[in-house]
């Protein structure tokens, strides 16, 4: 199953009702990882970025006739995938209506239980200081610094000028060595 | 008061088994829906989550001594009363169980009413709403 | 002010009444606007290139010794190098003390902040934050890639020409049934997950179809009338009833008693309804 079908020859064959469904699946397999791993990021539990994950899924199944491929598709995918992230996040707050802090605290708690979580290794108390971000800044700081997705095309995903996304990230980081250092 | 109910059965042959059984469901699909109040978004959560529920149900063997069959019956229920509440609400879904019993009732009584029909000794006795 | 020659005699061969209205200035400045102008002008730049800077810490290596103090003279300059226009801002400007602005200074005014931009692009990473950035500690269930795809696929509505499951007979319902589905919202082909072996999709299909007819037809009573005996004692049955003990039941089940209407409609009623429990008249009494 080589996958040297470009975004077009899938998007072109989505389109067309006899090849839609085989066309989708290709496009699973291209990008779920990517995508999944994104989300998982941003809220840390694997059941809740697999249903974001299958959600998003079903949002691009009922939206792709309407992209205009004036943009790439993985930046498209990469927009839907993100907002999921952001208004579960939205979602999981209210419904278990937490101040702020407690939310940080409440994505922290999740990375505590991972199974593999260790306190004293570099990277995971990276995670926690991710966590300490609100959330669209975190997007920004996993986007580039994980994803290293060039800032044009985060200003594409987050809708926001690159100018914001730059100074945005550059706070980020100095936060979160910030934090590195001083717990 | 069991006798009357004899040898009323070779009178009504149904010649397609599966057709009385799909309008029974259907019934009781109809008759969940209205006496619920289900609006569109909640059937289309609650039937497929109850269809579960039902074939669980009936993979209780019938043939376990009545208190243990009950039991596992009721287990299930339990087990999906849980389920059903994310969709209905804990007031419905207690609504669901007791309507569900209703159901039942109602087929039995028009059972009885048939069975009284084609028994000319007894005197009908009808229901007439819904 | 005294209008212009050649715009007066344009107003008269316009036949405009403008030609004779004196030409009065309605608008007025506060006092001393005009003085204190150059000065405000230049502190609004100043402020606007201090909101330029991305990083106060950032040395400002590309501009030249003293180059903020200079400006206000710098920018004044420029403005009293305008000839002549008439206008009574750029008079008064002239007027006022003059600022001085490098010859090229608008021009590379746009690469200026661009450097520093492209200067900034890449943030730099302390080496902590470079040392783990290719860790991921996050893991998945085994196989959870590979079994994506179809989870997903499962739940996405099929178009109903995909599938394949029509048999001659229920052709006929499924037509029916889709002209009827909007009704509850049930729709045929997304209410049940198309995997699950346990559920006949095909014949949860069709109940759903029937019952979205009974809703819309209103007919539950004649429907339920025409049920057969046995259908209804094999569903029973199939549900764990015991079918017997429910009958004796029903016969005294306080909702089988007639309802106020029915007493009222019908004689009868009470006294049939009484023979059929049997209950010795002395009770009555």
């Amino acid at each position: 199953m080589a996958d040297h079908l470009d975004d077009k020859e899938l998007l072109f064959q989505f389109k067309n009702e006899a090849t839609r469904e085989p066309a989708f699946t290709r496009i699973i397999k291209k990008y779920q990882e990517k995508l999944y791993w994104h989300i998982r990021r941003m809220v840390v539990d694997h059941e809740d970025a697999n249903d974001v994950l299958q959600n998003m899924f079903i949002k691009v199944w009922k939206n792709l006739d309407n992209f205009r491929e004036d943009s790439q598709l993985y930046t498209w995918l990469y927009r839907i995938a993100t907002n999921e992230s952001l208004s579960f996040i939205e979602q999981q707050k209210k419904r278990s209506s937490v101040s702020l802090s407690d939310e940080e605290s409440h994505l922290s708690n999740k990375l505590q239980a991972d199974k593999h979580f260790d306190g004293n290794k570099l990277e995971w108390k990276l995670q926690l200081a991710i966590q300490q971000l609100p959330e669209k800044q975190r997007a920004v700081f996993n986007l580039r610094y994980f994803d290293e997705m060039p800032y044009e095309e985060m200003s594409r995903v987050l809708e926001t000028s690159e100018g914001a996304l730059k100074a945005s990230y550059h706070h980020a980081v100095k936060k979160i060595e910030d934090y590195i250092l001083n717990r | 008061m069991v006798g009357m109910f004899t040898g009323v059965y070779a009178q009504d042959q149904q010649p397609d088994d599966a057709k009385g059984k799909q309008k029974i469901e259907a019934l009781y699909v109809a008759y969940i829906t209205k006496t619920l109040n289900l609006n569109e978004d909640e059937a289309q959560k609650f039937w497929p989550v109850h269809a579960q529920f039902d074939s669980e149900l009936k993979s209780v063997k019938l043939e376990l001594p009545e208190l243990d069959r009950q039991q596992q019956q009721l287990n299930i229920k339990k087990k999906y009363q849980d389920r059903f509440s994310k969709i209905l609400g804990n007031d419905r879904t207690n609504d669901f169980f007791r309507k569900d019993g209703e159901f039942r009732k109602k087929l039995v009584e028009q059972l009885r009413n048939k069975r009284q029909q084609n028994n000319p000794n007894q005197r009908p006795f009808k229901r007439r709403n819904f | 002010m005294q209008k212009d020659l050649h715009i007066l005699n344009e107003l008269t061969e316009l036949g405009s009444p403008l030609a004779e209205w004196p030409a009065l200035n309605v608008f007025t400045v506060p006092d001393g606007y005009f003085d204190q102008l150059p000065e405000s002008i230049l502190s609004g730049i100043e402020n606007q290139l201090n909101t330029l800077s991305f990083s106060k810490q950032a040395p400002v290596s590309d501009v030249p010794e003293g180059y903020f103090d200079g400006l206000a003279d710098s920018i004044l300059n420029r403005i009293k190098n305008v000839p002549a226009s008439g206008s009574i801002l750029t008079d008064s400007l002239r007027q006022a003390s003059v600022f001085n602005v490098p010859v090229h200074y608008f021009d590379d005014l746009a690469t200026n902040i661009l450097q520093r931009i492209h200067a900034d692009e890449e943030t730099e990473l302390p080496v902590t934050l470079q040392s783990v950035q290719h860790i991921n500690v996050f893991t998945v269930p085994t196989g959870y890639f590979e079994s994506l795809p179809e989870a997903i696929q499962q739940q996405v509505p099929a178009p109903a020409k995909v599938i394949g499951i029509n048999t001659q007979r229920s052709f006929f319902k499924y037509a029916m049934a889709a002209a009827f589905t909007g009704l509850l919202g049930l729709s045929l082909f997304t209410t049940f997950n198309k995997k699950d072996d346990k559920i006949d999709t095909a014949q949860s299909e069709l109940v759903m179809a029937d019952a979205n007819l009974i809703l819309k037809n209103n007919n539950f009573d004649q429907e339920l009338e025409s049920l057969g005996d046995n259908d209804i004692v094999q569903y029973l049955q199939s549900n764990g009833e015991d079918v017997k003990a429910a009958l004796v039941a029903s016969v005294t089940d306080e909702k089988n008693l007639p309802s106020e209407e029915e007493y009222y409609l019908d004689d009868q009623t009470l006294d049939n309804f009484l023979n059929q429990l049997n209950i010795p008249q002395t009770i009555n009494n």
